[in-house]
């Protein structure tokens, strides 16, 4: 395996904001441990985890999260792909941190209301969601790239999702009215700094001139994607990345444009998790921004995260 | 053919019964596709512009081609034309491979096969051989 391209300017960066420098740049350079979530659509956990069991296969509890496992105790290097679980769509192969949105999510979603998933593919987080509403209700999956809509399409079927349709959009143009939406994940395009424990090159072609591009696409998005909610209704915001432009600043932007917009304080029992930045360059964001929720890497020996939860007030 | 023929197919050939299916809605895609989607979603559906609906049910094409999904799906409720396979014979056939079956009891036609209790996929029975049908991309090797 190659080892992860990490550029000094972007240590450099984020050295204010880090806790332990040298802990960071440790576990970037580390691989992720595997990590897969039972499809509760198709299969019975008790079973599957029975019938790995039997295969020799060591699978670890996840303590903030029921559905998460990790393969360990010296087989983390079986290839679960090539299981008979994996090939029923019993078991979907996903980083932990991904399935985050879906945990916060879970209170939200109800068997009849209208989900909407922004950047849906390949489908991680629109198969997620259609488990915890049990398969019931509507999500619109969405994703500007019809090429990405493939594997999106490949997900929704192996895992036996019967209440998504698939939309091809750029969202910030999406055509449906106003005020429809009961919850919204946006799990935004970003530049995917956290993703360097798996994707090892993501930081090859890093500039902070793609932050600015990126973060100006995602407060197009955010807003969006608030007016489209039902009053009362929430959305997450997510990203697999550090820079604090795509994500305090994207939450405060919202914050200053729409009026009726409240963060809520996310509370993850089992993870060690991080408020949002107060100041980022010049920048300084309000008490409300952080209520966010940051993960870093060598906390949880995950990949870096940002989760941010958004109501739309009432009135 | 319509959607009650294609119900009563199911019943008569596997012993599906039509409740199973009686929560969603069925619409009919291009070149005889059918596909399965929650009432929701059937219903949004007409408000955007959507490129997918719900999941592929059938293929009708003179006869009725459950798909493989949603025989991994139901095809555990299954009563009739099932065929129950070896461990050896499941590695061939998520593999992709063709099975020979001297003595099925079944006549000829879509079957589901199935190993333990893993409805694996659908299969076409002919002259003592299950032609596999099992797209290529969800082919797997199984190692364990």
């Amino acid at each position: 395996m190659s080892k992860a391209v990490i550029p000094k300017r972007f240590l450099e960066r984020y050295s204010s904001i880090v806790d332990d420098q040298k802990e960071f740049l440790e576990y970037l350079e580390k691989p992720l441990p595997k990590a897969f979530r039972v499809n509760t659509i198709k299969s019975d956990k008790k079973q599957v985890l029975e019938s790995l069991s039997e295969k020799g296969i060591v699978v670890e509890k996840v303590p903030w999260y029921e559905d998460a496992f990790v393969v360990g105790g010296g087989t983390s290097g079986h290839p679960i792909g090539n299981t008979i679980e994996h090939f029923m769509g019993y078991i979907y192969i996903q980083e932990l941190v991904s399935m985050l949105p879906g945990v916060l999510a879970s209170g939200e979603l109800t068997n009849k209301g209208l989900v909407i998933d922004v950047a849906a593919a390949p489908g991680s987080k629109t198969t997620h969601l259609a488990a915890l509403m049990g398969n019931k209700g509507c999500i619109i999956a969405n994703d500007i790239s019809y090429e990405r809509i493939k594997a999106l399409k490949f997900n929704i079927e192996k895992l036996g999702v019967l209440n998504a349709v698939v939309t091809n959009q750029d969202f910030r143009f999406f055509k449906l009215d106003n005020h429809k939406a009961d919850f919204i994940l946006l799990d935004s395009p970003c530049t995917s700094e956290g993703t360097v424990r798996k994707e090892w090159d993501v930081l090859s072609e890093w500039s902070e001139r793609r932050i600015i591009g990126m973060c100006r696409l995602q407060k197009q998005l955010i807003t969006k994607g608030f007016d489209m909610l039902k009053r009362g209704g929430s959305m997450v915001y997510s990203t697999c990345t550090f820079a604090p432009e795509e994500n305090e600043e994207v939450v405060q932007y919202l914050l200053d444009n729409r009026e009726g917009a409240k963060v809520e304080k996310i509370d993850l029992k089992g993870l060690k998790t991080c408020p949002g930045v107060e100041k980022w360059g010049k920048a300084e964001f309000s008490g409300e921004v952080k209520k966010v929720c940051r993960i870093w890497p060598h906390h949880n020996n995950t990949g870096g995260f940002f989760l941010a939860k958004v109501r739309k007030g009432v009135e | 053919m319509n959607r009650e023929q294609i119900f009563s197919y199911l019943e008569e050939r596997f012993g599906l019964d039509k409740g199973l299916f009686k929560d969603y809605e069925f619409l009919e895609g291009a070149k005889g596709r059918v596909f399965m989607a929650t009432k929701d979603v059937s219903n949004v559906s007409k408000a955007v512009k959507a490129v997918i609906v719900g999941l592929l049910f059938c293929r009708v094409n003179g006869s009725v081609k459950l798909s493989g999904n949603i025989t991994q799906l139901f095809g555990n409720n299954a009563t009739k034309s099932v065929v129950n396979i070896s461990e050896l014979e499941a590695r061939k056939f998520i593999g992709g491979e063709d099975l020979d079956v001297p003595d099925t009891g079944t006549t000829d036609g879509y079957v589901i096969v199935k190993y333990k209790n893993y409805p694996l996929g659908i299969g076409l029975l002919k002259e003592s051989a299950i032609k596999n049908m099992i797209p290529k991309a969800k082919r797997t090797n199984l190692v364990a």
